[in-house]
Formats: C-alpha cells, structure tokens, sequence
C-alpha cells in the first residue's frame, strides 16, 4: 500500500509557546480509515487543520498525494473533502442548493453536476429531504449533508474533525454505517479525529493514540489491544470509599514482578494487571496481595478495551479532559468565542 | 508515494472569468439567503417606514410655513426626508451584514469553504455583493413609499406632491450614490465584524451610530436651520453630503446647498464616499485576509 499523506516531525507552535504539535511523524494508506484518538487539547484538531491548508505550520513536512503542504495548498485543496466538528451548511439553503453551490465552486459542469447531486443524496439517503431547508434537519441529517458536500467534487481524502460529537447514540452509530459505506465503495481514504473508543474501535483500521502534541502509538485497534497481551484485571483499593494511592503503588510494584502477569500499570484510582488467561491468575493474585496486607476493595476482569490501550500509552484515561484546548481559541482557529463540548 | 494521475486535472483553473464565477456562486448565495428569510427583509423596513410616514407627517406644517419654505426647496418635509430614511435604512441594514459574516465563521461554513480551491476573494466579494443587493431593494422600497406617501387626493382630483426633477435618471444616478454609501458601511462592518467576532458587539456598534450620524447631518433640517456647534459637525459628516448630493439629484438645483451648484454637490459626495469606501473597504479586506490567512 502507497501512503496518501505522509508527515514527518510535524511542530506547531503557537506564537505565545503553547506547543499543540510536538514533532509527530505518520502516514496514512491509501483507501485507509485512520484515526486520531486523543483527547480534547491533545493536538488533533490542529493537525488535521494543518494538513487541510487552514493553519500553518512551524516546522516539519506534509505531503498529500505526494503535493507538498508548504507551497501546493491549492492542489491540496483539490483532492481533499472536509467536515468541520462545527457542521458547515447553510441552514437556509435546501439540501439540494448546499451540493450544487459546492459543485459550482468546484466549477463542475451542468449535468455532471446534477448526476453527482443526485447519486450523493441518494447515497447519504436524503433525496426525500433534499427540497427542504437544510436548517429543518436533524442533527444526523445535517452531518450527512455536511458530509455530501465535502464529497461533491470526489475527493481523495475524507477528513472528519470528530464527526459524531453532539449526535446521540443512535444517530452516532447511523453515522458509522454511512462512513463504513463511503471508505469501502467509494474507496474513499478517511482521516477522524475523535475522543470516542466505540468510534476509533469499530471503524478505524489504524489509528494513532495523541496526547499532548505527540503520538504515543500507532497501530490497528487490534494489534494494539493484543500487545496488552490477555487480559485486563483491574484492582481497587479503598478505605471508606476514600482510594489508597500508597496501597495502589504498593501493589504495582509487587504484581509488575509476579510471575504469571505480564505488567501492570497505576491509573487515576486503581491498578490495572494484564494477564494471559486472566480467569485463572486471580486467585493467586489475591492471595499474593492479602500476603502483604493489601485488601482488594473491588476487582473487574475485562478482555483488554482501547480505553486499556490509551492508559497504557499516556498513563491516564481519556476521559479526564487534558488542559482544555483554550489555544484552540486564540488565532488560527476561526471565531470560535463559543463553546466547545 | 502516489504521484497525481495523469489523465485528472489537479490544477484548479484560474483567471478573471474563474474568479467571476466564484463571486458568482457565493452572491447568488447570499441574494438566496435573502430571500428564504424574507421576514428579515420587511422587518428592517417597518421602521424607516414609521420614520418616513408617521415622523415626518410632524414636520409637515414647518416646511410649508412662510419663510421657511424656500430653506426646504419649496419641497414637502416627506420628499425632503425621504432621502434622509434611504440612507438611514442602509446603515441599520449595514449591521445585518456583519452578523452574517460572523454567523459564518462560527458556523463552520466559512472554514469549510476554505479547504475548497477558490479565490478567498470571492467569499467577501459575493457577500459584500450580497449587501448591497439587498441595500438597493430596500432603497427602491423607500423611493416608492415616499412617492405613494406623497399622493394626496384633493377635491380637485389627485395631486403628486413629489416630483423628480431629472425624472429617471436622477433617480438612477440617486441609487448610486446610495449604492457608493452602503459600500463604505459595508466596508465598515466587515471590519467590525471580523474584530469583535461577536453578534451582539457587532449589532450594537452599528445601531449606536445610526442615530448620532443622522441627527449630525442634513437628514432633519437643512444645515442652515441647525445650531451653529451642529452646522460645523454636519460639515464633516459625510452622511450630509451623501444627502445633499441625493436631494439635488432627485428633486432638481432648488434644494442644492446655498451657491452650489448641483454637478459639485454630487461630485463633491461622490468624491468623499468614494475616499471612504476605499478606506473601509482596504480596513476589511485587510481583516479578512487576516482571517483566512
């Protein structure tokens, strides 16, 4: 496989210090559904804006289909479709005059440019809704409108800035079937953002775990749960509700060393122990714990999750929101005064 | 590496007629969006119509009085007015477009357009475009009430109160001035809106200056009848040239600004707006630019 987008030591500073991207390297396969799983402040937003020529950059090189990012934004710009986290439509205007104004700045020509309406309505399933005005949609419609017509002129790349953030459940898990569809029979390369493990599970094939501006690790969603290796036992201890960071520590160090795991890790307010067949360890490792004096409060055994994969790689779990990405607020980004789930 | 298929054109074309299309698509845009939310059209009308038909019935009596007469050009305070709403509607229309450009940036819209090829000049040439349309309505509007305001139906059957002294032409020539005044506050408010990024600072500039901009200028009174203090801001107020030049062109030399004639009131507006277009104009481009950067 060839690589579609090729960056190397990707940096950007942002002109008070903040550094967002700190030197990251990856590529991307054509015909590929890759993703960025990180958290809110993590650098992933400002990556994906750098490639799709909205932001600069400080040092490094990006290439998209072998076009440079440094002085061939425009040929970029060609290859590439966008759907910002923010949904980009123009709610006043029906669905059907959204894909035709697109097309129209992509200079397509009369009826080619009606056939590549139609097909796309027809393809996200809105050529019922496609006379009505696009502010009258749901929100799941309106993303795959906002995905139609980053579609319009075929681009090459697919790039998503978390695209199911703010839909709920039902409607997020609608959109996947709809990015499955567009990444097999379009053969559309897809490259997401997101903060969702369901997500980055079941639809990326590889995905890159970000976290303060650096890549920790890249790999498909399977190997990366293999190299956990069997399963995850997850320890609590606690006295009156109230966690034991020492007891915690204590029991790390002690299982980390024990034969029959293959390592273990603190989190936020417990261990966590990989272990091969991990049924069978346990009794051996309370008994071990109690030998020291440390009373498990609580225990879970799960087979190992990317949740599992993200707290071995960044020490802490996705959910704690990193330093929110207030950088996001200052320049570059465009007039977000607003919110920011 | 994948290197570009021969046979796809990768390069997006270029050249005038590109660029024109662009525009093109981004107005016709615009005029859409104008007319999908039609409401937001009359609604903006309702006042300079209240202005125009109920305010300016209080003046009536004083610009036919005796001795007063010939400040007001022999005209009815209605026909003296109706200019003064016209310009008066564009600079609360003005703060419209501003809000438009920051609902875009913070929509998403905006962004998404600029991971497209196009000249990043269209976006605010088409939008800008856009305003001015909609200015150009809402003056004809203006033109028409005040002209069907000023029928008056007497026992000796139905009179016109207000005559256009050049006829057509004038009232062409007329539009443009206003046209070449909404291009300065469209200027502006590109400039405001891209600072404060903001709605309601965006809004509330606009609607504090309206107000203090009519009541400095010629729009009430002839200059002759204000206060000297007042005489000398409406002298530097380009809203009263922009008024004068729209009464001479409208209604004839009879209203002209005492010892001018009526080819330099015009020019001497044309002259003044143009300098300030090309000042707020190069102010919001430049905050664009900066934006889009």
């Amino acid at each position: 496989m060839s690589a579609i987008i090729e960056v190397q030591n990707l940096v950007k500073t942002y002109p008070d210090g903040t550094e967002a991207v700190r030197g990251i390297s990856f590529d991307v396969a054509e015909g590929e559904f890759f993703g960025f799983l990180g958290p809110n402040g993590a650098g992933k937003t400002t990556t994906i804006k750098i490639i799709i020529t909205l932001m600069p950059y400080t040092s490094g090189q990006v290439l998209v289909m072998g076009f440079d990012r440094a002085h061939q934004a425009n040929a970029i710009r060609q290859v590439i479709g966008y759907a910002p986290q923010d949904v980009g439509v123009d709610d006043d205007l029906t669905g059907r005059e959204n894909l035709l104004m697109q097309g129209e700045l992509f200079h397509m020509k009369h009826t080619a440019l009606r056939q590549r309406v139609d097909e796309l309505l027809d393809l996200m399933d809105l050529t019922n809704d496609a006379e009505r005005p696009a502010g009258s949609y749901s929100g799941g419609m309106r993303k795959r409108l906002d995905l139609a017509t980053g579609l319009m002129h075929r681009p090459r790349i697919l790039f998503l800035d978390e695209p199911t953030t703010g839909l709920d459940p039902q409607n997020r898990a609608n959109l996947w079937v709809y990015l499955e569809r567009l990444n097999q029979q379009e053969h559309l390369t897809i490259f997401l953002t997101t903060h969702y493990m369901e997500e980055a599970d079941r639809l990326c094939h590889r995905l890159a775990i970000i976290d303060h501006g650096e890549i920790r690790t890249i790999g498909s969603p399977r190997n990366l749960k293999q190299d956990i290796g069997g399963d995850v036992i997850s320890l609590r201890f606690q006295s009156n509700g109230m966690p034991l960071p020492e007891q915690c520590e204590q029991a790390r160090d002690l299982l980390a060393a024990a034969p029959f795991a293959l390592g273990a890790d603190l989190f936020d307010e417990g261990v966590n122990v990989y272990a091969q067949q991990g049924g069978t360890v346990v009794p051996e490792l309370i008994r071990l714990l109690e030998d020291h004096d440390l009373k498990v409060a609580q225990l879970s055994l799960t087979s190992p999750s990317l949740d599992d994969v993200f707290l071995k790689h960044t020490g802490h779990q996705i959910r704690q929101e990193g330093p929110i990405e207030n950088w996001r607020n200052r320049r570059g980004g465009f007039g977000r005064s607003r919110r920011r789930r | 590496m994948t290197s570009p298929s021969p046979t796809t054109s990768i390069d997006h074309p270029h050249g005038p007629l590109v660029f024109l299309h662009e525009t093109w698509v981004l107005y016709r845009r615009a005029v859409l969006k104008l007319f999908r939310r039609p409401v937001i059209l009359y609604f903006s009308l309702i006042q300079p119509m209240v202005w125009l038909l109920l305010f300016g019935q209080n003046f009536e009596r004083i610009a036919q009085s005796p001795g007063m007469s010939d400040s007001f050009g022999g005209l009815s305070f209605l026909a003296f007015f109706a200019p003064a709403v016209m310009l008066q509607t564009i600079l609360f229309g003005a703060g419209q477009s501003g809000l438009g450009l920051i609902n875009d940036l913070d929509s998403g819209f905006l962004e998404k357009l600029l991971t497209t090829p196009i000249n990043r000049m269209t976006i605010l040439l088409g939008r800008v475009l856009g305003d001015m349309t909609r200015m150009m309505v809402q003056a004809v509007i203006i033109l028409i009430a005040a002209f069907v305001g000023g029928i008056r139906f007497g026992a000796d059957g139905i009179q016109m109160t207000i005559t256009y002294y050049y006829g057509l032409p004038g009232i062409l020539a007329a539009l443009g001035i206003a046209l070449l005044f909404g291009l300065v506050l469209a200027g502006f408010n590109v400039a405001v809106a891209l600072t404060t990024r903001n709605t309601e600072s965006t809004f509330l500039i606009s609607n504090f200056l309206t107000l203090p901009l009519m009541f400095t200028s010629s729009a009430l009174l002839p200059v002759e009848l204000l206060p000297d203090w007042l005489q000398v801001i409406s002298s530097i107020n380009p809203v009263t040239y922009a008024i004068n030049a729209l009464r001479v062109l409208l209604y004839g030399p009879a209203i002209a600004p005492s010892g001018q004639h009526v080819v330099d009131t015009v020019l001497i507006a044309v002259g003044m707006l143009s300098v300030l277009a090309a000042i707020t104009l190069t102010v919001g481009t430049t905050r664009f630019r900066y934006v889009v950067r």
